[in-house]
C-alpha cells in the first residue's frame, strides 16, 4: 500500500524534474520599463530625463514612448485611438516598420498606422483633426506605416513634439522599452517596474508547475487511502493478536507489558512496511517508468525519485496512524482481567 | 429472531465501516471524474465534437494549436460545396502583470459564432473591428481575477511583442474557450510574430455527409487560393494586407476535433485513455484493500456473538442477515461517498486547482460513474465480509 502511495508521486516528481531540465534557457534581453505605482500600462508615468541620464552609456539601447488615448476626426467620421510619441527613426528601425511617405518633420506632421489610414480612408498629405486631453490640433499625415504591430491603428508623432502639444507631460514618458543587458536594480530603486519580454521560461515553468500541482492534489487522493488502510492494517494485526494476549495474561503477563507488546507490534509492523513499501515503490515507478519510456519511444527520461519531504510525508503519516490503530485494541487489553 | 440479530449487530461499529466505505467510494469517484474530466478536457481543447466540424491545420504540425497555416485556404474553403462556415485562428500564450499565462485567441468573431454559442455574462463580445479590445471566458476571468473594464498588459512568450488591451466583457461558451481570452485576429498574430497572412487553423463546418473529409483536405492540400463568396472572406482579408510568402504549412490536414486533440495527445504527450484508467484501478485497488480490512474487522468484532447464535442453529440466518445490512448500507454510504467525490472535485475544479496547462480541468460525471464506484464499494464490502464470515469457525 505504500508502495502505491510513493509510485505517483515518484513518476510526478520525475516529470517536473524532466520538463524543467529540458526547458531552454533564455536570457533577456528586451525589457519593459513602467512606473511601479502604475496599476495600467496607460497610467504609468515615468520621468525620462531622469531615468536617461541614470541609464546613459550603460550599452543599452532605449526607446522612450509617451502614449496617450486620442480621437482622429477625418471629415465625418472618427475614431478612437492612441497617439504614441516616440523617437520615430530609432523606433521604427527597432520594429521593423515599413513607411509609406516620410518621418513628421515638424509638430504638424504625423505618421498614421495603415489600418487607421484604411478605416478612415486618410492618405499621404491629408489633413486630419486630433483631439488630444480636450483640445483639438491639426495635422498633415507625412506618411503611413506597416508593421503588423499596434502601431497600425496608432498615429504617431516625435517625442519632443508630443511634449510640445502636452506641455505637462514634458520630459515624461509612458514606457521604456529597453533592448540589451540591464540592470533593473538601479531602475527599481528609482520606482520603476522591469518586465522582461519573451518570457518563455518563467511562462513554460508556470505551466508546468500548475499542472504538477494538479497531479500532486490527485496523488493525495491515493495518499488519503493508503493513510486510512494503515490505520485499519494495524488495528487488525492488533486484533488478531488478541488471543495470544489473552493467553499471556493468563500467565501473568502485566497490562502494562500486554499493552507495549501491542504497541511494539504494530510500531514494527509498519517500519517494516513503511520500509519496504518505499523500496518497492521506487524500484517498481522507475521500472515503470523506464518501460513506459522505451515503450512510448521518449528519448530522454529522468528516473523518478522521492524528495525528502514526500519521504518524511509517507514515512510519519504511515507510522502515526499505524500506532493510532494499535490504541483501541491497547485500551481493551487494559480493561481486561487476567 | 430477526431483532435479537439486530440487536448483536454493533451499530457505531457498523457506522465506522460504512464511513470508511463512504471514504473509498468517494477517492474513487473523485479520481474517476478528475480523469475523465482531463482526458474530456483536452479532447476538447478546440470544441465539443458535434460530428460536422472538421480542424484544418498544417500536416506536420504538432497540434493544430501549434500550426501555421496560410489564410488563404480560407477562401478555398469557403467557396467549397458542402462547407457552411470557416473559422481562421490563431492561438498564442500570453503572460499576464502577475504572470501568470493564458491562452489568447484570434478570431474573427462573426465567424466564430457560427461553430459555438457564446453567453455574454458582463459587458459586451468582441467586434473583431477594434484592435485593443478583450473579452475573455468566465473560468479565466474567475482563476484570473479578470473583469471588464479591466486593462491588462500581455507579453507574449514567444516574441518580445505586448500589448495592452481592455476587457470590455465576460463570456460564456460552456467549452474550453471558457479559459481564453479571446482578440482579433491581428493582435493574436501580432502576439504569435505571424505574418497577416498566416493563422494557425480553421474549423470548417459541414454539411452532414455531403463533404467526406478526404475531399477536404484534398481540397486543401493542394494550395492556391480561390476567390470566394465576398461577404466574410473579404470582410477579413480586408483588415489584413500583403500576403507575403513564409515558412507556413504546404500539406494540410482535416480531422475531427477530438479526433485531432487525441490524436496529438497519443502522439506528443503519449497520454491517452488507458493511463487514466491505470490512475482509477491504483487507487480501487488502494480502496478494495481497505473496505476489505474495514469488513473483516467488523465481523472478527462480532465473532463472539456470531459463533453462540451458530451454535444454537442460527447458521444460515445470521449470515443472511448481516450480508444483508452490509450490502443496504454500504450501497446507500458508496452513493454518498460517490456523490461527495463528485462535489470534491467539482469544488477544487471552480476554485481552479485542478488545471492541465492553462486550462481548468472540468470533472465528469455520469449515472454510470457513480453507480459504478457505489456498486464496486458495495460488492467489495459484501464479499469481504462473506468470506470473513466463511472463515469463522461454525
Amino acid at each position: 500500500m505504500i508502495a502505491v502511495a510513493v509510485i505517483p508521486l515518484a513518476i510526478g516528481n520525475a516529470y517536473l524534474e524532466q520538463l524543467t531540465g529540458i526547458m531552454p534557457k533564455y536570457s533577456y534581453d528586451h525589457y519593459l520599463v513602467v512606473n511601479a505605482s502604475a496599476g495600467t500600462l496607460s497610467e504609468s508615468i515615468i520621468d525620462y530625463k531622469l531615468i536617461g541620464d541614470t541609464l546613459k552609456n550603460k550599452g543599452v539601447e532605449d526607446f522612450p514612448q509617451l502614449v496617450r488615448t486620442c480621437k482622429v476626426i477625418k471629415g465625418v467620421e472618427s475614431f478612437k485611438t492612441f497617439l504614441r510619441g516616440a523617437y520615430l527613426s530609432s523606433l521604427y528601425k527597432f520594429k521593423h516598420v515599413s513607411l509609406r511617405g516620410n518621418i513628421p518633420k515638424n509638430i504638424s506632421e504625423v505618421n498614421v498606422g495603415v489600418l487607421l489610414a484604411e478605416r478612415l480612408n486618410i492618405s499621404v498629405n491629408d489633413e486630419i483633426l486630433l483631439e488630444v486631453d480636450g483640445e483639438k490640433h491639426v495635422f498633415r499625415v507625412a506618411g503611413i506605416l506597416r508593421c503588423n504591430c499596434p502601431y497600425d491603428e496608432e498615429v504617431l508623432i516625435q517625442l519632443e513634439d508630443v511634449w510640445r502639444l502636452i506641455p505637462d507631460l514634458d520630459g515624461r514618458v509612458t514606457l521604456i522599452e529597453y533592448s540589451g543587458e540591464l540592470d533593473g536594480g538601479r531602475l527599481e530603486y528609482l520606482g520603476m517596474r522591469v518586465i522582461p519580454l519573451q518570457p518563455t521560461t518563467q511562462a513554460v515553468t508556470g505551466i508546468v508547475e500548475s499542472t504538477f500541482n494538479t497531479i500532486r492534489n490527485w496523488a493525495l487522493a491515493i495518499c488519503a487511502v493508503v493513510f486510512a488502510s494503515s490505520y485499519f492494517a494495524s488495528l487488525k494485526i492488533c486484533v488478531d493478536s488478541l488471543d495470544r494476549v489473552a493467553s499471556l495474561r493468563n500467565i501473568g503477563l502485566s497490562r502494562k507489558k500486554t499493552g507495549l507488546f501491542l504497541f511494539y507490534k504494530a510500531l514494527i509492523a509498519s517500519l517494516m512496511s513503511i520500509l519496504i513499501g518505499i523500496s518497492i515503490g521506487i524500484v517498481s515507478s522507475q521500472v515503470i517508468f523506464r518501460a513506459l519510456s522505451l515503450i512510448l519511444s521518449a528519448e530522454a527520461y529522468r528516473p523518478p525519485t522521492l524528495t525528502l519531504s514526500d519521504l518524511a510525508l509517507v514515512s510519519i503519516v504511515s507510522s502515526v496512524l499505524s500506532i493510532i490503530g494499535s490504541i483501541p485494541p491497547i485500551v481493551r487489553v487494559s480493561r481486561t482481567r487476567a | 429472531m430477526s431483532i435479537t440479530l439486530l440487536k448483536i449487530i454493533r451499530w457505531r461499529k457498523l457506522a465506522l465501516i460504512l464511513a470508511i466505505v463512504a471514504i473509498a467510494s468517494a477517492i474513487v469517484a473523485f479520481t474517476a471524474c478528475i480523469s475523465l474530466g482531463t482526458f474530456h478536457t483536452i479532447s476538447n481543447l478546440l470544441t465539443i465534437d458535434t460530428g460536422n466540424v472538421m480542424i484544418i491545420y498544417g500536416a506536420n504540425a504538432r497540434s493544430p494549436q501549434t500550426s501555421v497555416i496560410s489564410l488563404a485556404v480560407y477562401n478555398e474553403l469557403i467557396s467549397m460545396e458542402g462547407v457552411e462556415a470557416v473559422s481562421p485562428e490563431v492561438v498564442s500564450i500570453a503572460l499576464l502583470p502577475n504572470d501568470k499565462p493564458i491562452v489568447v485567441r484570434g478570431v474573427d468573431p462573426s465567424s466564430l459564432k457560427d461553430f459555438v454559442e457564446f453567453k455574454v455574462l458582463d459587458g459586451a463580445f468582441i467586434d473583431g473591428e477594434r484592435y485593443f479590445e478583450a473579452v475573455v471566458g468566465v473560468d479565466a476571468s474567475k482563476r484570473l481575477g479578470l473583469k471588464t473594464g479591466n486593462k491588462v498588459l500581455l507579453r507574449s512568450i514567444l516574441t518580445g511583442s505586448f500589448i495592452e488591451v481592455e476587457i470590455i466583457g465576460v463570456y460564456e461558451s460552456k467549452t474550453s474557450l471558457d479559459d481564453e481570452m479571446l482578440v482579433p485576429l491581428q493582435v493574436a498574430q501580432w502576439l504569435r510574430g505571424l505574418p497577416p497572412n498566416a493563422v494557425s487553423m480553421m474549423r470548417v463546418k459541414t454539411s452532414g455527409g455531403l463533404l467526406p473529409r478526404e475531399n477536404l483536405s484534398g481540397a486543401v492540400g493542394g494550395g492556391g487560393a480561390v476567390e470566394g463568396p465576398a461577404s466574410k472572406a473579404s470582410r477579413i482579408i480586408s483588415l489584413l494586407f500583403s500576403v507575403s510568402p513564409g515558412a507556413m504549412a504546404s500539406r494540410y490536414v482535416a480531422r475531427g476535433a477530438v479526433e485531432s486533440m487525441q490524436e496529438f495527445i497519443s502522439r506528443e504527450i503519449k497520454l491517452n485513455e488507458a493511463s487514466f484508467w491505470s490512475i482509477v484501478i491504483l487507487v480501487f485497488s488502494g480502496s478494495v484493500l481497505t473496505i476489505n480490512f474495514a469488513s473483516t474487522l467488523f465481523v472478527l468484532d462480532h465473532a463472539k456473538e456470531i459463533s453462540i447464535i451458530k451454535s444454537i442453529g442460527g447458521f444460515r440466518r445470521i449470515h443472511t442477515m448481516i450480508l444483508l445490512i452490509v450490502l443496504a448500507s454500504s450501497l446507500l454510504a458508496g452513493l454518498t461517498g460517490s456523490l461527495i467525490g463528485y462535489i470534491m472535485s467539482k469544488f477544487l475544479s471552480e476554485n481552479g486547482l485542478l488545471l492541465v496547462g492553462t486550462y481548468t480541468i472540468k470533472p465528469l460525471m455520469n449515472v454510470g460513474i457513480l453507480l459504478a464506484s457505489a456498486g464496486l464499494a458495495s460488492i467489495v464490502s459484501l464479499l469481504s465480509t462473506k468470506t470473513a464470515l466463511d472463515s469463522l469457525k461454525a
